[in-house]
């Protein structure tokens, strides 16, 4: 099966550093809540440098963890042959593009917010 | 396709303290309530983050010793309190705010009061692990299972989790997790254990084999 590209953005320009994010599904390493408004979800260093892996906090609606873990696995697991799979996890910003396939898609609803942190 | 492997906590929906004194630690949840020694790393309530929230159902019907934002309900009449004024959670002991540490949010416990905690998802009472993060099962002793996951944070050690069940049963239980990771989970994720809100739910492998207790333990604390 063709890997997945799970795609992550902040709201803005994306111009600056921890904006956006995108890494291949095979690095996601797994998800921890937080608080019970937040969870983590982990990818290994795209660096390899350290300290520590990178990871995507997102604030979510309260209590939804499970589902957003379920979501999450339905989206990482949408790839199929032959197309780019490209998948947007989440994307904070407004006016995307309509009738653009991936690019079009903000993501996981019940996703209100994300801050990037990359090792 | 990868299957995704989900985990709770033990943790009971409420919890209720009835103080013995006049002390503002509330009694500790206790272990069968949390699947673990209410010291337990993994098991035991360890973080504020955990509590939704707390009510006070009086003793008596006065106490002068309440914070601003309060009024005494009276005797038998619960009164919600502020989270902000939770002091300490160690060990699975709650330790809230007198009147003089928090002046308005604050409440002087009286003996026979009776304080009722509600639980919700907090610092790391679930996980969620894709399955070739798994690293292998180990029986670690007597009813005890442990599974090993790569590290979330990366910081150098695995992931552990340790699920408690029934003498002889680590076969049935990795069994049981083999079946959750090989099994078409049609694209979502697999509750493999979640012991949240005071309700065990477990795959249907998992399911007889006497699981009463899961600490989960990752390698590197946020």
């Amino acid at each position: 099966m063709a890997e997945n590209y799970l795609f992550f953005a902040v709201a803005g320009d994306n111009d600056a550093d921890k904006d956006a994010v995108m890494f291949p599904r095979s690095k996601f390493l797994g998800g921890v809540s937080l608080t019970n408004t937040t969870l983590e979800l982990n990818f290994n260093d795209r660096e390899n440098a350290g300290p520590g892996n990178d990871s995507i906090n997102a604030t979510i609606t309260a209590g939804e963890h499970k589902n957003v873990f379920d979501e999450f696995a339905s989206l990482a697991n949408s790839n199929r042959n032959n197309t780019n799979n490209f998948t947007v996890i989440k994307d904070m910003n407004d006016g995307l593009p309509s009738n653009e396939g991936a690019v079009s898609a903000t993501g996981i609803s019940k996703v209100s917010a994300v801050t990037i942190t990359t090792g | 396709m990868e299957t995704y492997l989900y985990f709770r906590k033990f943790r009971p929906a409420t919890f209720t303290s009835t103080q013995g004194s006049a002390t503002q630690a509330l009694t500790a949840v206790t272990a069968a309530l949390i699947g673990g020694a209410v010291d337990a790393a993994g098991a035991k309530v360890a973080s504020a983050t955990e509590i939704a929230s707390l009510s006070v159902v009086p003793a008596d019907g006065a106490n002068s010793a309440i914070g601003s934002n309060y009024t005494h309900p009276g005797a038998g009449v619960a009164l919600t309190l502020a989270t902000s004024a939770i002091r300490t959670v160690a060990d699975s002991v709650i330790t809230f705010d007198n009147s003089t540490q928090d002046s308005a949010n604050g409440y002087t416990f009286e003996e026979n009061d009776v304080i009722t905690v509600t639980f919700q998802q907090g610092l790391e009472t679930s996980v969620m692990y894709p399955a070739s993060s798994f690293l292998g099962a180990e029986a670690t002793a007597t009813g005890s299972t442990t599974l090993r996951f790569k590290s979330l944070k990366g910081d150098g050690t695995d992931d552990i989790i340790v699920i408690a069940h029934d003498n002889t049963k680590f076969e049935d239980l990795v069994n049981g997790i083999n079946a959750a990771i090989s099994g078409n989970n049609h694209g979502g994720i697999i509750t493999v254990i979640d012991a949240g809100d005071g309700v065990l739910k477990t795959t249907k492998e998992l399911a007889g084999l006497g699981i009463d207790g899961m600490t989960i333990v990752l390698e590197s604390g946020y």
